[in-house]
């Protein structure tokens, strides 16, 4: 996939309505963690998945009929879209009846939705990944997207954390990505259980293994809501510009694209404007309650 | 208030459904009956296994999901419920007596003796408590269904809601949403009924002001009601006693909070006068 | 019968000629929609003859107030906005949207989507026209940029089908102030046809082609400079009794800065959070799909349907970790600074039109107009702060609330 398309945002689609899901096979399911699974799906449509794009970062509306929808990311590489995985961990009703399901059972998808991870202004910059638990699932695409174009890239470093070294979501990847020595990729745990002897603590405590420099770094961060603000502000305080500090963020949604109102954040849709936000852009609601 | 989830529902063999009756008038079981179109569905989809109101034969338990109607008012009762939690993986109360105490419920804030004295002619013979309470005061309760009695599309919405995994659309929110949904004039602002809508719970189909007449709060509180901003509107504005308040709340849902407290305010407030 | 009607033309209707405008309407295969008396208010109800209008009848509107009363026998439209409008017939309160079945390779159409109808409405009001032109930009009705998967079909198609009659308010009621925002009282624009009323008749301006086409089956005539006259002052005349007043200037930086104004507690005390100002506002879009299945069927029978939501109920921003607004206090502040402030950001205009309709029918008369004021006063407090953080302005670590 080249450049362009993926700054471009991809037509959505669905079905014959615009509430209409497209139906989508799963193909095969991974256990990530005791509660999270990735789901490989395949349109059954042919002709919608040739048509299908996406850029990192994006979300599908996932649908369970019968039960509803829910926005979840898209975790797959952005440049092999004959297949789209989402990293689903099981939170509510829907993701329940997902994780319910197994091959080859149907579900709905309308989408990509939303904007992604800002891909033509990391280039030339040095890269750092911030991602906290399930919130490396809109960053792998990023990862995906960076090693498939490192020369446009300086240095890139990904800083995960999670609760346990049994939580960790895409754990082999996590390590053949670092041994392939294009990203640099650090691992914490909140807990060291069974032989892990790598470091521990949450995610910002990483900051002190890696040089920044505030000149030329870009910052992606995803993950809970603690994670988003305690990062945002650390890279604010190592005094990277407030326009090159970004967060996925995660608010109810129920259209996708900025109609029924549910995923406001201050004068934002989170669907439609985000969920990807420059820090710049959401500062004077930034950390606030209920805006 | 029960927030919602998605219950875990076995989906491999028919679930065994059984309702039980607590103290009440059997008019929620009835709803339940009165499904009509929907029964044949429900017999379709689900196991009647305890149902004493619709069908002799019982099955043993466990059972998959139990809907209690009815609060807990005798001794044998209190005893009973606990059975019933044991019996039932998902436990729904439906209607107001099994989730608030109902109207029975009044006889919390009376003499039982004095009640029991005025009523039987011998009532040595009756063995009761001394308070009528809600089920959620006894066990752990997955879901309830509000309502005197129960509106029949939420208990339908509810089973289908179960059986497919979905979260129910049982909506927490104000009257005053379903009303206006309906399009219907509201009997406060253009009648200066003594509507309760605006604190209650939706679910009914706003019932009564459907016909013009205030919501008298069947459907007990809704989520985070605002109890004092409507009473002192209706006691400055449209004039209405303490005690007049007290008995408004005190009606279905008098038993439960913040109906509880805000008719236990106002009764202060008329014992002050 | 006249000859060829022009755009931006006036015409003189009279009253007996309303009927034939509706039977005329009726006739080109048009539902007539309009004002009419339900219970004790006026309602948007499908119209057959012009008796189905509320001749005779005046309302009475203060905040948390709304009375019907006698008014002057022989007019019209002296009332103006009641609880519902044109809203309700372009976004359906509850709309299904759909019903499929699940194959083995694909989700089936059963049925829908719903059929479009062609609709009439007669006695707009400048405030609902406005109204109208901000849904329009909410669902992205011309705006090239929305993919076919974003856009609202059925909204869309309805607006598309429709006919605006506006009615100029000569009268308006004690919560209006439409004059605030240059919305009303007279429709200026996104009108086919614009009625004053004068007593035995009517001075109709031409908005459309649509518009022209149906006068020129009417017996109109030209008007007097008189009734040009007389139409411009009562519409001058209502532009000075605006029952409310709103200081529009620099309101969205007011609640841009306004987050952790101590009034939002204040009003908290008072919101019932029951959601009446957002279902009589004929602005507010918020909206859910939902998904209804059968005992029977089980989920291989669903349908979907689209329901007005409100951003005043807890569930609107249910997450895992629990609602986003969990307190009357941040559900009201959402929802007077979306109307108010971020709604620029959002389609490029206020989202307050100032038919007062929130005021009237909020159970407990709360006033954005004296919310407004209050905020206002705060800021221009000693000691009031702007936002706590700015670009820029970094070094505080995480702010508390």
């Amino acid at each position: 996939m080249d450049q362009s398309v993926a700054e471009r945002r991809p037509e959505p689609i669905c079905g014959m309505n615009t509430w209409m899901p497209v139906p989508a096979r799963i193909l095969d399911v991974r256990e990530e963690n005791f509660n999270t699974r990735t789901y490989t799906l395949q349109f059954v449509d042919e002709e919608i998945r040739r048509m299908y794009r996406f850029t990192p970062g994006q979300f599908n509306m996932v649908y369970v009929p019968g039960v509803g929808e829910a926005a979840i990311s898209i975790s797959s590489d952005p440049g092999s879209t004959e297949t789209l995985d989402h990293t689903i961990r099981l939170v509510g009703s829907v993701t329940r009846a997902i994780q319910r399901l197994d091959t080859p059972a149907l579900v709905g998808l309308r989408g990509p939705f939303g904007r992604g991870w800002p891909l033509s202004a990391m280039e030339g910059k040095d890269v750092v990944i911030v991602a906290g638990g399930i919130g490396l699932a809109p960053l792998r695409p990023v990862v995906y997207w960076l090693l498939h174009n490192r020369d446009l890239y300086r240095r890139v470093v990904l800083l995960y954390g999670c609760r346990t070294p049994e939580d960790r979501v895409f754990a082999e990847e996590l390590e053949a990505w670092d041994a392939r020595g294009k990203i640099h990729v650090l691992v914490t745990v909140d807990n060291a259980t069974g032989s892990w002897t790598g470091p521990v603590g949450v995610v910002t405590s990483l900051l002190r293994r890696i040089k920044v420099n505030a000149e030329r770094t870009i910052v992606l961060v995803c993950g809970p809501k603690v994670l988003n603000h305690v990062a945002a502000w650390n890279f604010l305080q190592l005094h990277v510009p407030p326009d090159r500090v970004y967060v996925s963020l995660e608010r109810n949604m129920n259209c996708g694209f900025g109609r029924c109102g549910h995923c406001q954040y201050g004068g934002k849709f989170m669907c439609r404007d985000g969920p990807v936000f420059r820090f710049s852009e959401v500062a004077d609601v930034f950390g606030k309650e209920e805006v | 208030m029960i927030t919602p989830t998605a219950p875990a529902v076995p989906t491999a063999a028919k679930p065994k459904l059984a309702v039980y009756k607590f103290s009440s008038c059997d008019g929620c079981q009835l709803q339940l009956l009165n499904l009509e179109d929907q029964l044949l569905d429900l017999v379709g989809a689900v196991e009647i296994a305890y149902f004493l109101e619709a069908r002799r034969r019982e099955l043993p338990p466990p059972y998959d999901i139990g809907l209690v109607e009815g609060s807990v008012s005798t001794p044998e009762e209190e005893e009973r419920i606990q059975h019933v939690r044991r019996d039932c993986k998902y436990l729904v109360t439906i209607g107001a007596c099994a989730t608030s105490g109902g109207i029975q419920a009044l006889r919390n804030w009376a003499n039982i003796d004095e009640f029991v004295g005025h009523v039987y002619a011998q009532p040595e013979h009756v063995s009761t408590l001394e308070t009528a309470t809600p089920i959620a005061a006894h066990v752990f309760v997955d879901f309830e269904l509000r309502g005197c009695p129960v509106n029949q599309l939420q208990v339908a919405e509810l089973l289908s809601a179960l059986l497919v995994g979905r979260k129910p659309n049982i909506p927490t929110h104000s009257l005053c949403i379903e009303c206006k949904r309906r399009g219907l004039p509201c009997v406060l602002v253009s009648d200066n009924q003594p509507c309760l809508g605006p604190i209650t719970q939706a679910g009914c189909g706003a019932l009564c002001p459907a016909v013009g007449r205030a919501c008298y709060g069947c459907f007990g509180p809704m989520e985070q009601p605002n109890m004092a901003s409507l009473g002192s509107w209706f006691t400055s504005r449209l004039g209405y006693s303490p005690r007049k308040m007290k008995q408004m709340l005190r009606l279905f849902n008098g038993y439960l909070e913040p109906f509880k407290q805000a008719s236990d305010h106002y009764e202060r407030l008329d014992a002050r006068k | 019968m006249t000859a060829t009607v022009k755009i931006g033309q006036q015409l003189y209707l009279s009253c007996s000629a309303l009927d034939d405008m509706i039977q005329a309407l009726r006739g080109l295969g048009f539902t007539v929609v309009g004002p009419r008396v339900v219970d004790g208010v006026i309602s948007w109800q499908t119209l057959e003859t012009a008796a189905d209008l509320p001749r005779g009848v005046s309302d009475q509107q203060s905040a948390g107030s709304y009375r019907l009363v006698d008014g002057e026998p022989e007019l019209m439209f002296q009332f103006v906005v009641g609880p519902d409008g044109p809203k309700r017939y372009f976004f359906p309160a509850s709309l299904r949207l759909f019903e499929f079945h699940v194959s083995q390779q694909n989700f089936v159409l059963d049925a829908g989507p719903p059929q479009v109808p062609k609709l009439a409405m007669l006695g707009v009001r400048a405030c609902e026209l406005a109204a109208i032109a901000v849904q329009d930009r909410v669902f992205g009705i011309d705006d090239p940029t929305t993919f076919r998967c974003e856009s609202e079909p059925y909204y869309s198609q309805t607006r598309q089908e429709s006919l605006l009659i506006a009615v100029n308010c000569t009268r308006p009621s004690g919560t209006c102030f439409c004059a605030a925002w240059g919305t009303g009282p007279a429709a200026t624009h996104g009108f086919d046809l614009a009625l004053t009323e004068l007593r035995d008749g009517f001075l109709v301006q031409v908005g459309s082609k649509r518009g022209c086409l149906l006068l020129e089956k009417l017996p109109v005539r030209e008007p007097t400079q008189a009734e040009i006259e007389l139409a411009e002052i009562k519409l001058e005349r209502a532009r000075e009794r605006m029952g409310r007043a709103l200081d529009v200037r620099g309101l969205k930086e007011l609640l841009d800065q306004s987050i952790e104004y101590p009034e939002w507690d204040e009003i908290a005390h008072r919101c019932l959070s029951c959601g009446n100002c957002t279902m009589v506002c004929p602005t507010c879009f918020c909206c859910s799909v939902s998904d209804t299945t059968d005992l029977g069927a089980g989920s291989q029978q669903v349908s979907r349907t689209r329901q007005w939501e409100s951003c005043f109920t807890h569930q609107f921003t249910y997450t895992v970790s629990g609602p986003e607004r969990n307190t009357i206090r941040g559900r009201y502040r959402h929802w007077l600074r979306h109307k108010l402030g971020t709604w620029w950001e959002q389609f490029g205009s206020s989202g307050c039109v100032g038919c007062g309709r929130c005021i009237t029918w909020c159970p407990v008369g709360i006033d954005l107009t004296e919310e407004v004021r209050r905020l206002r006063e705060r800021s221009q407090a000693p000691g009031s702060r702007g936002p706590t953080l700015r670009p820029g302005e970094v070094d505080h670590g995480p702010v508390s609330r």
